[in-house]
C-alpha cells in the first residue's frame, strides 16, 4: 500500500523544513515587537521579512523539485522491480524444487543478494512450506540474509527495526525466534505487536521440543510477562496454527493465569475450534468474571460442542442476571439436547434483551423438529409481540419460513 | 487611538499567523511519521492475509444513510458488496428519499419487503417498510420517513447487528481492504471505540465493479485544489491530533466504531449539520466524564473515495455547511473550552478548533481588510505587505506539498509525474481566489449559524460510475441542474 523508500530522506527534509519555520517566524515575530517604536514596516523588519520569503521560496522549491524526482525515480524503479521480482522468483522456485547448485547462478550473479531478491524469496516463503522452504531458508542464511535482518531488528532506527521485523515474520527463521522474544519489551508499542506476530508465525513452523525451555515454554513466558494488548497476544496465539493446542492447554491448566490471559486463551480455542479442549475451556464456566463466562459459552458455541461437566453451569447462566452472558449462554445451549435445553431457551424469547431473544430463538431452531415447531408456534401465537417478530425473523434466516408467510404472520401488507 | 488598535491588531495577526504555520509544519512532521514510517510497515498484504484466514476480525454493520441518492446508490452498495471482509451487512437506510432512490436498490439487488424484528435502542423518525435483498442476504434496506442523516444512523444502528458499524456516505466508494485494516485495530486494541479513515476525492478516479483501479487528477481546477485540502486535512492534521490522542473529527464519510460505545453515549445527535464531529467530540466527553479508559484514532491505510463538489454552488454550500456544522459542535459543547477536566482536550484540542478554525475564515477576511486599510493610512507600506502577502502563500505552499508529498508514497497515487507537477501548481494557485472565496463563504456561514441550525442545502452530484460505463439520461439531467438549486 506504500512505497517504503526515500520516505526517510522525506521525513529528513520535513524536519528541516519545521525547524526553519519555527526559527523563522520566531525571528519574525521578535522583530515585529522589537521595531515596533520604529513602526511596524520598518527597514530592518522588511529585511527580516524578505530574508524569510527567500529561503521559504528556496525550501517550497527544494522540496517540489524533491517530491517530482522522487515521483519520477519511484515510476521507473517500480517498472524495473518488477522485471526483477519475475526473474529472482523463476530462480527461487527453481531453488526451492530442485536443491542448490541446480539452476546455477543467480540472475544477480553475486553472493550479496539484492532487495528485489529477498522481496521475492519472502513472498515466496509465506507460501512455500516444508522440504522446499526449508531450502529456501538455507539459501538465505548462506547469503548471510538471517543475521542481516536480526542486526536490523537490534537497530536503534525504527524504519530499519520495523522493516526487519516484518521480514523475519516472512522468513520465519527459527535462529530469529529468541531475538523476536526479547523485542516483546520494547519500549515502542508498535514494535511489541509486530514481534508478538513474527514470533507466533515463527514458532508455528519450529520443530516441538520437549522440557521447561523448550521455544513454547519461552514463548508462553514472554506473553505472560510482556505489555501487549489482549487482542495482539490473540494474534500471535492464533497464528500459531496447530501448534496453538499444548500452548493453549498449558495457559488454561494455570491456576494463577491472569483473568486477562485467560480470556485471550478461552477465545482463541474457540476461533481455533479445538474440540478437544472444550473440557479445558469448560472449567471456567462457574467463574465469578461474568466476561469469562461469557467466553466460556462464545468459546463452547464456536466449537459446537458443550461437555457434560459444563451442562448444568451453562443451562443455569441461560438464566444470569448480567444479560451478554445470557447471550452466549443461549446460544451454546443450542448444542444441548432438546430435552435439556428447550426448557430454558423457550421462556428468553421474551427477554427483555433484544439479544438474548435473539440467541434463544436462533438455538431453538437449532434442537431439531421439536425446536423449530417451538419457534413457529411462537411465531404464529406468542402473546408477546417482540417474541412473535423475532421468532419470524429467525424461521426467515433459517429457510422455514417465506418471505410471504412472514408478511402474514405480521400483518406486512 | 485607531492607528494603535490597528497596530496591536497586526501583532495578534502575527502571533496568529505564526502558530498556525508552527503547527501545520509539526502535524506534516507527526503524521508522515505515523504514516510512512509506522503505518505503512506494521500490516503488509501478508500479514493482514494471515489474520484474515486465521478470522482475527470483528464483524462490521456498515450503514448507509441516503436521501435522493438514486444517481449514486446503486453503484456505492455494489462497492460495498465487492469488500474483502468475510462478515459484515449492509444496512441502506432511505431517509424519506423523493427520487428515485428506493426504486433503483428494488430493481438491482431484488429486495423483498420483509418484516424485521427491530430494536429500539434509540429513537428514530418511523421506519416504513424493511427490505432484505434475495440475492445478497447480508444486504438490509430500511425504507423511513425523512429525519436527516443522524436520525437515519440511528435507525440504522437499530437494524445493526455486529460489534462494530461503519458510517459510509452514499456517494462515497471503499478501498477493498478498507474495513479490514480499520476492524482490525478493534481486535488489537479493546479501548478503541472510533477509527477514522482517509477520504481521497473520487471525481475523475477509473472506477471497474465498484472499485478504483486508478486515481487520477480531476480536469476542473474546483476539483484539484480539493485534493490538496483532504491530502492537508487527512494525511497532516489528522494524523497529527490522533498522535495526541485528541482527535476531534472522524469523517461522515467513513469511520468506524464500537457500536456499544455510541448507543452509550446517546448515538448521533439530530437536529446538527455535523453529527460526525459532534458525536466524536460527545465520546470524548462521555468517556472522560465517566473516567472509562477508551480511545479514538485516525489511521490512514482504510481508503475511502468520495465525490467532492466539481461546481462552485455546491462547494459553497457545502463549506458553509461544514463551517456551521463546526460552531454548532463547539457551542453545544462549549463547557469543553479550556476546561481541565477534559485534559488536553480541553485545553489544547478544543481551543485549537475555536481559534484556528472556526474563527479561522473571520481572522483571515479581517486581516485581508486590515493590509488594505493599513496601505491606504500609511502604516502599512506596500512593500511590506507585498511581501507579507507573498509568506503567507508560500507556507500555505509549503503546507500543502509536505501533505501531497505524503501521497507519494501511496502505491495508488497520481500515476503521472504530470500529475505531481498540477498538483505543485494547483499549491499556488488555490490563493488566487479559491481560499478567498472560501473564506468569504465560511465567514457568512459563521453569521448564519443561529438561523440556519440543522440546515443541509441541496447537493449536486455526477454519480459513481464505471469507467466503461455510459452516463445515463437522469446523470446528464443532473449534470445540466444550475448550481444553486
Amino acid at each position: 500500500m506504500w512505497r517504503r523508500y526515500g520516505d526517510a530522506a522525506y521525513t529528513l527534509m520535513t524536519l528541516a523544513i519545521f525547524g526553519f519555520e519555527t526559527i523563522a517566524l520566531g525571528a519574525l515575530s521578535l522583530s515585529f515587537l522589537l521595531g515596533s517604536a520604529s513602526g511596524i514596516a520598518s527597514t530592518p523588519v522588511e529585511g527580516i521579512l524578505l530574508g524569510i520569503v527567500i529561503s521559504t521560496a528556496s525550501a517550497l522549491a527544494l522540496l517540489g523539485l524533491y517530491l517530482l524526482s522522487y515521483h519520477f525515480i519511484s515510476n521507473m524503479r517500480d517498472r524495473w522491480q518488477a522485471d526483477q521480482l519475475d526473474q529472482w522468483t523463476e530462480w527461487w522456485v527453481g531453488l526451492a524444487l530442485t536443491g542448490p547448485g541446480e539452476p546455477g547462478v543467480n540472475p544477480g550473479n553475486r553472493r550479496r543478494l539484492p532487495r528485489v531478491a529477498v522481496h521475492s524469496v519472502l513472498s515466496l516463503l509465506e507460501a512455500v512450506k516444508g522440504e522446499e522452504g526449508d531450502r529456501l531458508k538455507e539459501a538465505l542464511a548462506s547469503h548471510g540474509v538471517d543475521s542481516w535482518f536480526l542486526r536490523r531488528a537490534r537497530s536503534g532506527h525504527l524504519t530499519a527495526k520495523l522493516d526487519a521485523i516484518e521480514n523475519l515474520g516472512k522468513a520465519r527463521l527459527p535462529q530469529s525466534f529468541d531475538h523476536l522474544l526479547d523485542l516483546l519489551h520494547n519500549a515502542k508499542p508498535v514494535v511489541r505487536r509486530m514481534s508478538a506476530r513474527a514470533a507466533g508465525v515463527t514458532l508455528a513452523v519450529m520443530p516441538p521440543e520437549p522440557g521447561p525451555d523448550s521455544p513454547h515454554a519461552r514463548f508462553i513466558h514472554a506473553i505472560k510477562h510482556a505489555d501487549l494488548q489482549p487482542g495482539v497476544v490473540q494474534e500471535s496465539l492464533l497464528l500459531l496454527e496447530t501448534r496453538a493446542g499444548p500452548i493453549l492447554r498449558e495457559l488454561l491448566a494455570d491456576p494463577d493465569l491472569s483473568d486477562t490471559l485467560r480470556w485471550v486463551a478461552l477465545e482463541t480455542v474457540g476461533r481455533l475450534g479445538l474440540a478437544d479442549m472444550a473440557d479445558e475451556a469448560a472449567a471456567s464456566s462457574n467463574h465469578p468474571d461474568p466476561e469469562l463466562r461469557a467466553a466460556t459459552f462464545r468459546c463452547l458455541r464456536r466449537l459446537g460442542s458443550v461437555p457434560e461437566t459444563a451442562e448444568g453451569p451453562l443451562l443455569a447462566a441461560v438464566d444470569d442476571e448480567v444479560d451478554f452472558v445470557r447471550v452466549q449462554a443461549a446460544h451454546a445451549a443450542g448444542f444441548l439436547s432438546a430435552e435439556a435445553a428447550l426448557p430454558r431457551l423457550e421462556p428468553h424469547l421474551e427477554d427483555t434483551s433484544w439479544w438474548v431473544r435473539r440467541a434463544a430463538a436462533a438455538s431453538l431452531a437449532r434442537l431439531g423438529e421439536i425446536g423449530v415447531a417451538t419457534v413457529r408456534r411462537a411465531a404464529e401465537s406468542h402473546p408477546d409481540k417482540a417474541a412473535r417478530e423475532m421468532a419470524v425473523q429467525i424461521l426467515l434466516e433459517a429457510d422455514e419460513l417465506t418471505p410471504a408467510a412472514a408478511r402474514l404472520a405480521t400483518g406486512v401488507a | 487611538m485607531w492607528r494603535t488598535l490597528l497596530t496591536g491588531y497586526q501583532y495578534v495577526l502575527l502571533v496568529y499567523f505564526s502558530s498556525l504555520n508552527i503547527l501545520y509544519a509539526l502535524f506534516s512532521c507527526i503524521g508522515l511519521r505515523a504514516i510512512v514510517v509506522v503505518f505503512a510497515r506494521e500490516f503488509s498484504q501478508g500479514s493482514l492475509r494471515d489474520l484474515l484466514e486465521r478470522d482475527v476480525y470483528k464483524p462490521v454493520s456498515i450503514l448507509v444513510p441516503a436521501h435522493n441518492e438514486e444517481v449514486s446508490i446503486v453503484g456505492s452498495v455494489q462497492s460495498l458488496l465487492n469488500l474483502q471482509f468475510p462478515e459484515f451487512e449492509i444496512v441502506v437506510v432511505s431517509d424519506g428519499s423523493e427520487d428515485e432512490t428506493m426504486e433503483r436498490l428494488i430493481e438491482a439487488f431484488a429486495l423483498a419487503e420483509l418484516p424485521w424484528a427491530t430494536r429500539q435502542d434509540l429513537p428514530s423518525a418511523h421506519v416504513r417498510r424493511t427490505f432484505r435483498s434475495l440475492t445478497h442476504p447480508n444486504l438490509i434496506v430500511v425504507d423511513k420517513e425523512a429525519g436527516g442523516k443522524a436520525d437515519s444512523l440511528n435507525a440504522g444502528l437499530n437494524m445493526a447487528r455486529y460489534p462494530l458499524f461503519a458510517a459510509v456516505d452514499a456517494d462515497s466508494l471503499l478501498d477493498g481492504e478498507a474495513i479490514l485494516r480499520a476492524s482490525r485495530l478493534f481486535v488489537e486494541d479493546e479501548t478503541l471505540i472510533g477509527v477514522g479513515g482517509t477520504i481521497r476525492p473520487l471525481n475523475a478516479a477509473v472506477v471497474e465493479d465498484g472499485r478504483v483501479i486508478e486515481a487520477k487528477i480531476p480536469k476542473h481546477w474546483l476539483e484539484r485544489f480539493q485534493i490538496l485540502e483532504y491530502a492537508r486535512a487527512f494525511f497532516t492534521g489528522r494524523a497529527g491530533w490522533s498522535h495526541f490522542k485528541s482527535l476531534l473529527i472522524i469523517s461522515g464519510a467513513f469511520g468506524l466504531f464500537r457500536r456499544t460505545a455510541v448507543l452509550e453515549a446517546g448515538g448521533f445527535l439530530v437536529g446538527t449539520v455535523a453529527e460526525d464531529m459532534e458525536l466524536v467530540v460527545r465520546l470524548h466527553k462521555h468517556f472522560l466524564s465517566e473516567g472509562k479508559p477508551y480511545n479514538i484514532r485516525f489511521t490512514p491505510d482504510p481508503i475511502c473515495w468520495s465525490e467532492v463538489p466539481s461546481d462552485l454552488g455546491t462547494l459553497r454550500r457545502q463549506r458553509n455547511r461544514w463551517h456551521r456544522g463546526l460552531w454548532e459542535t463547539l457551542w453545544t459543547h462549549k463547557d469543553m473550552l479550556f476546561n481541565p477536566r477534559y485534559g488536553r482536550l480541553g485545553m489544547v484540542a478544543v481551543p485549537y478548533f475555536w481559534i484556528f478554525e472556526a474563527l479561522a475564515p473571520v481572522i483571515e477576511i479581517s486581516g485581508y481588510v486590515l493590509v488594505v486599510i493599513g496601505m491606504f493610512a500609511g502604516f502599512v507600506s506596500p512593500r511590506f505587505a507585498i511581501l507579507f502577502v507573498v509568506l503567507a502563500i508560500l507556507y500555505g505552499m509549503l503546507a500543502s506539498q509536505l501533505a501531497a508529498g505524503i501521497e507519494t508514497f501511496l502505491s495508488n497515487r497520481y500515476p503521472r509525474l504530470r500529475d505531481r507537477a498540477i498538483l505543485l501548481l494547483a499549491a499556488f494557485l488555490e490563493f488566487v481566489g479559491y481560499r478567498q472565496f472560501l473564506a468569504i463563504e465560511r465567514t457568512i456561514a459563521t453569521v448564519q449559524v443561529p438561523f440556519k441550525r440543522g440546515q443541509w442545502g441541496k447537493m449536486h452530484r455526477k454519480g459513481i460510475r464505471s469507467s466503461t460505463e455510459a452516463p445515463s439520461p437522469a446523470d446528464l439531467e443532473e449534470e445540466r441542474t444550475p448550481a444553486g438549486v
